[in-house]
């Protein structure tokens, strides 16, 4: 499923069933809402219009003006390795729309008086609180080799988190200051960030630095990250480790304690 | 990995094993897991990156050994999942496809 919005019912607001589909209608609404802006897929959008000459940056909405200062800031924040121009020379924002329309729904619901949700699309997700069970809320990390499986299982109450990853059949992430060069080292990387909008913006960066991506991720503040070499050996952030939760720890809702090690 | 039991289905055997030596960029990294009362007790590090020259010069540096692993799959409840998605074309185009299917 591309798209999951779970809210927590809270028990002492006036948070009930009609509100909550309420806000779920409109967070749908919102992923419309861009959709039709930033699809490079859609001849009808504005960033195509951008694409096509029909209009410049200079004469686009204020919106669309905002997604390329936040793009080039992002772009000199890393060094060049996050562009938003692609191989064909296309502007193709969505290494930072994602994260950052997540966000916006999140903040969404968050005016609305919400305080325990999950905005999940496309493999990025904000967490807001605690789950259904009063927990921090538990995300698993796909296994790149075997996209049924789960690697790890980390739990948060309020931080981002965003993975990019090659493991799609067909797919490649080529490395903007190279363009001939697909990355092929490493087939996944997943940062923890204060928000999915920053775990996103260099969760895309740090993928095109090939395994060096997880250092560069170990020197920003507030992010941790967890990366998959193709062989399959993973490779952590200091601080990751606190996010994780252990199978087979005491206290946590889980399946027995089988582990299938992969040697 | 070395040694008895490699792929435990319920518990592990108790014992020591020797992993095998994992490249961590910089040298070369082997760990020994100690099995006591069928889990795992204790991980002793049996070669560090810092037997050769350049992974001394690294090791120098501000930036700390990092942690790495064997991925394994893990049966757990969890209340969302993150990994790359069908199109990693982009967000917008996973998007298409999931209001397409909200719609039917």
């Amino acid at each position: 499923m591309p798209i999951t919005v779970e809210i927590v019912e809270s028990s002492h607001a006036s948070n009930g069933r009609a509100k909550i589909q309420s806000a779920i209608d409109k967070v749908f609404e919102y992923f419309r809402y861009v959709d039709g802006k930033y699809s490079v897929y859609k001849e009808s959008s504005e960033i195509t219009d951008i694409n096509r000459g029909r209009t410049s940056i200079v004469k686009a909405s204020a919106e669309i003006k905002e997604i390329f200062k936040l793009a080039e800031k992002t772009k000199q924040e890393t060094g060049g390795y996050f562009d938003i121009v692609n191989r064909q020379g296309i502007y193709d924002p969505s290494g930072i729309v994602k994260g950052w329309a997540i966000l916006n729904a999140a903040n969404l619901l968050k005016g609305l008086g919400f305080t325990d949700y999950c905005v999940e699309a496309g493999g990025d997700i904000q967490t807001a609180g605690s789950n259904s069970k009063g927990q921090k809320w538990r995300i698993g990390i796909k296994n790149p080799f075997k996209q049924s499986e789960i690697i790890k299982v980390i739990q948060l109450g309020g931080e981002g988190v965003a993975t990019s990853g090659t493991y799609i059949r067909g797919q490649h992430i080529y490395n903007p200051k190279n363009m001939a060069e697909a990355i092929e080292d490493i087939v996944s990387l997943t940062v923890i960030g204060p928000n999915v909008y920053e775990a996103d913006r260099f969760a895309t960066a740090a993928f095109a630095m090939g395994k060096k991506g997880i250092e560069f991720i170990e020197r920003q503040e507030g992010l941790e990250g967890y990366i998959i070499d193709k062989k399959g050996i993973a490779t952590m952030t200091s601080g990751f480790e606190r996010y994780v939760v252990r199978s087979g720890s005491p206290g946590h809702s889980y399946f027995g304690l089988r582990a299938l090690a992969l040697f | 990995m070395n040694g008895s039991g490699s792929t435990m289905m319920s518990k592990y055997r108790n014992g020591s094993y020797t992993g095998s030596i994992v490249d961590v960029y910089y040298g070369n990294l082997q760990v020994q897991a100690i099995i006591s009362g069928g889990k795992l007790a204790d991980v002793q590090f049996m070669q560090y990156p810092s037997d050769r020259q350049t992974s001394l010069r690294k090791s120098q540096n501000a930036m700390p050994i990092l942690k790495s692993e064997a991925i394994a799959s893990q049966n757990a409840q969890v209340d969302a999942v993150s990994g790359a998605t069908e199109t990693s074309k982009g967000f917008v185009q996973s998007l298409s496809n999931a209001l397409a299917q909200a719609t039917n």
